[in-house]
């Protein structure tokens, strides 16, 4: 391993453990320093990097020091508000563009479920047609011949989609709760 | 060595190495394992802890060789925490020896 790949892990590591983009930076530009120190004491890269320990094992450290206990979306809100709290008129102004997006957010979220559950019902559909030539608890539904597949493939695709669009919404939910967070806390 | 036992013992080394001087932290960290086994790289997570606690507070310093060196400077209320964890420490210290020499003897 060479300071670059060193630097490179630890960032993958600081990473994984949670810490902000900001810690990281600092955490980064720390070890930096102590590469460029120990040029010019003589040493090594390779021999700085045996002392430096594995990435691995300096990011726990930082994840014991500087990370609050994890916490969820709902406690994050609770801590928007109170930081709201602290400073009602500067931070409302942050904070209401911040609640119509995740009004948003959750509208998003909630037409990604109703396309996968849509795409459920498809499927249901399609193997009903299929099997007993109707669909049962829906008898008005016309479903012309042979287009089962078609309907299943469709309906597949519905479900997939959707929940993959589920889960994208639950990353950019999280990222944008953390976002605010931070532009709180500052 | 105990991982609990280490890091209580470290952050004393570490407040205790910055009473007399303000030091970049290559400096620090080199002093620190000179004499006691861990990895160069864990130093860097106890200081940051210590600069969070507010007992240590880090400036940027010119350096005549290169770019400028962040130094590390114990304030009051780290002298303070210095004392009263530096007496846990001798009291820890003194007790343990009492009861290893009273087993000795018996």
């Amino acid at each position: 391993m060479n300071r670059d790949k060193f630097m490179k892990r630890l960032e993958l590591k600081l990473m994984e453990r949670g810490l902000t983009v900001k810690e990281r930076m600092e955490i980064l530009l720390t070890y930096e320093e102590h590469f460029n120190a120990g040029k010019d004491d003589g040493k090594t890269e390779a021999e700085i990097i045996a002392r430096l320990g594995k990435p691995e094992e300096i990011a726990l450290e930082y994840g014991e020091v500087l990370m609050e206990p994890q916490i969820g979306s709902a406690a994050r809100l609770t801590s928007i508000s109170g930081k709201i709290g602290r400073n009602p008129k500067r931070n409302f102004l942050l904070a209401l563009p911040a609640f119509i997006v995740l009004i948003f957010i959750l509208l998003i979220w909630l037409a990604a479920a109703a396309v996968a559950v849509s795409g459920l019902f498809g499927v249901y559909a399609a193997i009903a047609k299929w099997l007993t030539g109707a669909v049962p608890g829906f008898q008005q539904l016309i479903i012309h011949e042979k287009s089962e597949i078609l309907l299943l493939l469709i309906s597949l695709g519905l479900i997939s989609g959707g929940t993959l669009a589920c889960i994208g919404m639950y990353y950019v939910q999280r990222a944008y709760l953390g976002f605010v967070d931070k532009q709180l806390a500052d | 060595m105990d991982i609990q036992l280490k890091k209580g013992a470290l952050e004393l080394c570490v407040l205790g190495q910055l009473l007399d001087q303000d030091l970049y932290g290559y400096n620090l960290v080199e002093r620190i394992t000179k004499h006691i086994d861990i990895s160069d790289g864990t130093v860097y997570p106890i200081l940051r802890r210590l600069e969070k606690e507010g007992l240590v507070e880090s400036y940027l310093k010119e350096s005549s060789e290169g770019p400028a060196r962040r130094y590390y400077r114990i304030n009051g209320q780290g002298k303070a925490h210095f004392e009263s964890l530096f007496s846990d420490w001798r009291s820890l210290n003194h007790g343990v020896e009492e009861i290893l020499r009273g087993d000795k003897n018996e």
